[in-house]
């Protein structure tokens, strides 16, 4: 036998064995679902709105509320007296017209993007609703018209359409034209009268709450809410 | 004869005592690596924590050779006929100190079981929240390990290449995202369905590892890098042959291609053009797995394709190799050449 055969192996030769740790072999999906629908989307989605509205709202609201929570030989008393008078008068009209004519021509993919025309008109015509007379007491609130214009807009969109996680886009011919109008005429009245007694390991105590409250509340709309959104798309892709 | 110090031989005056090592509670050889990428295919041990550790041909033979029973100086008899080369008491006496003890394989000296950390991964998962555990992942997925077999695959992925041609080709899906426009409950549906054929993903994975014999262990969810994430370990599969290993790997994406051929059926039944961006929705996420980046299922394929298990750890080494001065160095040697490939 040599003295190498008997001396085993060289410091290099066991410096050279070695081990390694793998990782964990652990298969995994996201749920971001942040792809790109890169499919050659053609889409059109011209949406056309008109909203118009009359509306007289009145809602008082009386409350009271007395308890005794752990109290002996207590008293707890609560009065809420409202009395509210409302007068609301509507002598409006509100109009919304949407017009919307769309013309699209989306060159790529499946040819589904076609022309489309869309026009709404609502009318909310004058309505009146005079007088709601209560009584019961509390705050008064009073907001008289509101007048809203929203005019048309127009988006078209070439990208990212469904991105909710679920990587839809990528050179998607999409068109989106959204044309509103809105048009609104309120009256709203809103009186809280609210009382509340509590006596709350007490012994011997007496609470008293009282809310009075009179409102008149005197409301009126003369006039007319109008919208109009025209929109005009002419897109090609 | 019990594990630790003994005393050596019978009464024979010795210069010290023999050690009888013994291996660590739930340490399992497997087997060598089979379809390796390395010159000299490790051999691959499990140790009870379930850390897979890829040993060198001689520390294999000496955690083989170890039994509780052999001292220091039968082990590297027996070693050094398998070896064919002297493997000298010494040398083994190193090998388990540097090696084998520090990696939790073998007993300490005093008989006790030793502490075990597992390897942090380079971009591994965190967070983890485990919903099933090894046994309810067996019983769960075992029912599916059956359309694994070919008379179910071949057909199935046939009726998926068909589905695929006829709605990215034919049909489009413009008329799908038209009816998600205008009514987009649809949209949140497309998008819980998303999310559960993801789950089903991970099924695919654990009964693709079942089938070829591999044990899957837990599913559960986690956050990879910034994204939430379901995800199955299926580190048993180290053991199986490279055809086992791809399948494990492709088996996620084998039923994404089940959910697509099947929403297409609802598809037919309800004519609803929205099923069909679900059938989109798979392709993607199909798509987006083989990417080889990060640890997608592509990165899992190809590391099993060029059996090159730790693909991250030899990017170093195989782009220093590189250099002239590396050329002929032992460490760029490790792996075959068509294995460095994929290291760049």
């Amino acid at each position: 036998m040599s003295t190498e055969e008997q001396s085993g192996l060289s410091a290099d030769e066991l410096a050279a064995e070695g081990a390694t740790g793998l990782p964990d072999k652990e298969v995994v999906s996201l749920l971001d679902l942040n792809a790109d629908l890169d499919l050659d989307l053609a889409v059109a989605a011209p949406i056309d709105l008109a909203v118009a509205a009359n509306a007289n709202v009145a809602a008082p609201i009386d409350a009271a509320v007395a308890a005794n929570a752990l109290s002996s030989g207590s008293t707890a008393q609560a009065l809420a007296d409202q009395g509210v008078i409302i007068d609301q008068g509507i002598n409006a009209e509100a109009i919304a017209n949407a017009d919307q004519d769309s013309a699209l021509d989306q060159g790529s993919g499946p040819d589904l993007g076609d022309a489309a025309a869309a026009g709404t008109t609502a009318d909310g015509g004058g309505s009146a609703v005079s007088g709601v007379g209560e009584t019961v007491g509390g705050a008064t609130d009073a907001v008289p018209g509101v007048d809203q214009t929203v005019d048309g807009t127009t988006g078209a969109l070439d990208g990212d359409l469904l991105n909710v996680d679920v990587n839809l886009a990528a050179d998607a011919d999409l068109a989106a034209p959204v044309n509103g109008a809105v048009a609104a005429n309120a009256n709203v009245a809103a009186p809280i009268d609210a009382a509340v007694a509590a006596n709350v390991g007490s012994v011997d105590s007496e609470a008293t709450a009282v809310a009075d409250q009179d409102a008149v509340i005197k409301q009126n709309i003369e006039g007319s809410a109008e919208a109009n959104a025209d929109q005009e798309s002419d897109i090609n892709q | 004869m019990t594990p630790g110090r003994i005393p050596r031989g019978s009464g024979v005056a010795a210069p010290g005592p023999a050690v009888v090592p013994a291996l660590a509670d739930g340490v399992e050889l497997i087997s060598q690596s089979q379809g390796s990428g390395y010159r000299t295919p490790p051999a691959l041990v499990r140790r009870a924590d379930g850390q897979v550790i890829q040993l060198t041909q001689l520390l294999h033979l000496v955690l083989s050779a170890i039994d509780g029973q052999r001292t220091t100086g039968e082990i590297a008899a027996k070693v050094s006929t398998a070896y064919g080369k002297t493997v000298s008491e010494d040398n083994i006496e190193t090998l388990i100190q540097t090696q084998l003890l520090p990696l939790g394989l073998l007993r300490r000296a005093d008989g006790s079981q030793p502490e075990t950390k597992k390897a942090d991964p380079l971009l591994g998962l965190r967070f983890r929240h485990v919903v099933s555990n090894p046994k309810h992942t067996r019983r769960i997925t075992a029912p599916f390990a059956v359309l694994f077999h070919p008379v179910v695959v071949l057909p199935m992925l046939a009726a998926f290449a068909a589905v695929c041609w006829w709605v990215l080709v034919t049909r489009g899906l413009a008329a799908g995202a038209h009816q998600a426009f205008y009514q987009p409950g649809l949209l949140l549906a497309v998008f819980a369905l998303t999310i559960l054929s993801s789950g089903f993903h991970e099924f695919g994975h654990a009964a693709a590892a079942r089938y070829g014999g591999a044990t899957p262990g837990v599913m559960g969810a986690g956050l990879y890098l910034i994204w939430p994430a379901f995800y199955t370990d299926v580190t048993d599969s180290y053991r199986l042959a490279r055809a086992g290993r791809v399948r494990t790997d492709l088996g996620g994406l084998y039923f994404n291609a089940i959910v697509a051929v099947v929403t297409f059926g609802i598809w037919g039944v309800s004519r609803w053009d929205v099923w069909l961006i679900i059938i989109a929705t798979q392709i993607l996420q199909m798509v987006r797995q083989l990417a080889p980046l990060l640890r997608f299922d592509g990165y899992h394929v190809l590391a099993d394709l060029t059996g090159v298990p730790d693909l991250f750890a030899r990017i170093k080494p195989t782009l220093s190799g590189l250099l002239p001065q590396n050329w002929r160095k032992p460490e760029n040697q490790v792996l075959k050449p068509w294995a460095r490939g994929p290291g760049c």
